[in-house]
């Protein structure tokens, strides 16, 4: 395992990880309509500027799970 | 040269490229089981990510999705691309890394092998394969309508719909049969550089055609604001859209072609790596697929119902040459047969090993799935030249069955006291309760059908667990003892 004799900080990033993963759930929930405002940058919409940068938070958190919590034993 | 003679030599060679890839790869495939069906386990992490990500990519992202967002506009893409991104890694660490190790240890190919070894119960292998049959036709039947729409939009009619149909199946058929495994994931690399490659050119060639992106968006906006706000009922109303999300979320890891690929991974790297790539991936795809449906509202409005389909190729058909034409019904073709090679040697690959009565299935592993493949292609002709529902209705029938696996899968390579019984209670409750909900005998409260058929495979699975007796220690050792290691659980 990566941390040998660190159970209880295992314990805790793992609570971290999924604390994070059901914000970002709810975060899912959510999103923008345009209305009269301006696309930004002249052509992205933003709900699609804020799908992005939920999609950005979901790749820290997937190199979070694959680099630090998921083991590499076989 | 004419247009179609250009479109035709375009789609020639890419039909040329992938046989010639199935016929090497025939050559280097030994006639094992194991190597037939899972290419011997030996893919690392691009060949592997190809086959995940192509296998993931069908005409419901290239067709279904921008005829979704033709009516629906920017939502299509929180709905549908966003929560994949984090569904598609953390099910394949929590259920895929497991059946992984577990199938590795075992020797199985198969989903249904393995849960049969799990309960030491054959018969649940048949069960199981009955499920990802029903729910893996209608799937497959989305991929080759696609086909179907493509092919006669961009022919501008001259190859109809039921001919395309019936091509695309017969090429796929030919390397999936004759290559196995090694041969979809080969070409499956060709392929996901074609249509992703395709797609981001196409959007921005396109885009260039209407005079730039900020003018193209602009105009949409001008013209159809209400595409660019959330609808609030629908999909969109926020019991269905959480729903949706946990069925688009979870239905990958239950598809059997996304399972056997997993299987096929060389080491637990190549798993992890295949993980990081998706939202790159994700993003580079589905932001021109969305966009695509929504420009498409400039110059043909008025399209209901399914015709919507067809507005991919109806842009590409307006804005590119003949050329680009022909590469983007490759880049379509990819996407389908990506998918469908997997599907069709998965479920081949389960009827000869889990099915077929174990001394046939052993003597002639081979073969008989080559005949199985060929009646199966056939069925599929059948059901999509009889005209089915729009694609994503159709990929939304089963997503949503796929899902009711999940309680099995996880509970069986999580929890040593989930018993046959428990797992047989999950699927028949869970897809009793899918096929009342859809067919509005229960009451759907706000939520999609794919929340109670969830809802009703965890409660048979926890239930049928506590009141059937527990499973032989002998046997759930066998299986999750190495899976328990692994995970740390265990010294």
């Amino acid at each position: 395992m990566r941390y040998p004799g660190l159970r209880m900080s295992r314990g805790v990033e793992h609570g971290l990880f999924w604390a994070a993963v059901v914000a970002l759930l709810i975060a899912h929930m959510f999103g923008f309509g345009q209305g009269q405002r301006p696309l930004l940058g002249g052509w992205v919409p933003l709900d699609l500027a804020y799908r992005v940068a939920w999609i950005t938070a979901a790749a820290v958190l997937v190199f979070w799970m694959t680099g630090r919590l998921w083991p590499d034993n076989e | 040269m004419s247009a179609a003679s250009i479109r035709l030599a375009v789609i020639l060679s890419y039909f040329a490229i992938v046989l010639v890839i199935g016929a090497l790869a025939f050559r280097r495939t030994p006639s094992t089981a194991e190597d037939y069906f899972l290419g011997g386990r030996t893919a690392k992490t691009v060949v592997l990510f190809m086959a995940l990500f192509g296998t993931n990519i069908t005409p419901f992202v290239l067709m279904g999705i921008p005829g979704l967002a033709y009516h629906h506009g920017v939502a299509v893409f929180g709905l549908n691309a966003a929560i994949v991104v984090l569904g598609i890694p953390l099910s394949f660490w929590i259920i895929g890394y497991p059946a992984w190790i577990a199938s590795k240890r075992l020797g199985v190919v198969t989903p249904a092998e393995l849960f049969a070894r799990r309960f030491d119960a054959r018969w649940f292998g048949w069960l199981m394969f009955a499920v990802f049959f029903i729910y893996t036709v209608p799937y497959m039947v989305t991929a080759v309508a696609g086909v179907g729409i493509a092919v006669d939009v961009l022919s501008e009619g001259a190859i109809g719909f039921e001919l395309a149909a019936a091509g695309i199946l017969v090429i796929t058929l030919a390397y999936t049969s004759l290559g196995g495994m090694k041969a979809t994931m080969w070409t499956n690399v060709f392929q996901g550089a074609v249509f992703l490659g395709f797609s981001l050119l196409a959007f921005f060639l396109i885009a260039d055609d209407f005079g730039g992106l900020s003018k193209v968006m602009q105009q949409v906006h001008a013209a159809s604001p209400k595409l660019f706000e959330r609808p609030s009922d629908g999909p969109f109303a926020p019991g269905a859209w959480a729903s949706w999300a946990l069925a688009i979320a979870l239905t990958v890891i239950a598809f059997p072609h996304m399972l056997v690929r997993i299987f096929a991974a060389k080491d637990v790297r190549a798993l992890k790596n295949a993980c990081r790539y998706y939202p790159l991936a994700m993003i580079v795809l589905w932001i021109p697929a969305v966009l695509f449906g929504m420009w498409a509202t400039l110059e043909h409005p008025g399209l209901e119902g399914r015709a919507s389909d067809a507005v991919f190729p109806m842009l590409v058909l307006d804005h590119l040459g003949p050329a680009l034409q022909g590469v983007a019904l490759a880049g379509i073709l990819a996407a389908v047969m990506s998918t469908l090679d997997a599907q069709m040697l998965t479920l081949s690959s389960m009827l000869t090993r889990d099915v077929l009565p174990q001394a046939l299935g052993e003597r002639h592993p081979v073969g008989l799935g080559r005949l199985f493949l060929v009646v199966l292609a056939l069925l599929t002709w059948w059901f999509v030249v009889n005209k089915p529902a729009s694609i994503f209705k159709l990929a939304g029938v089963s997503f949503s069955g796929y899902v009711t696996l999940v309680p099995t899968l996880l509970l069986g390579l999580r929890w040593r006291r989930f018993t046959v019984w428990g797992a047989t209670a999950s699927l028949v409750l869970g897809n009793l309760v899918l096929a009342a909900s859809f067919a509005g005998w229960i009451p759907s409260l706000g939520l999609l059908p794919v929340a109670w058929g969830l809802a009703a495979a965890i409660v048979g699975a926890v239930v049928g667990s506590w009141i059937s007796p527990a499973t032989a220690p002998g046997v759930v050792e066998a299986v999750l003892g190495p899976v328990e290691r692994a995970l740390g659980r265990r010294a």
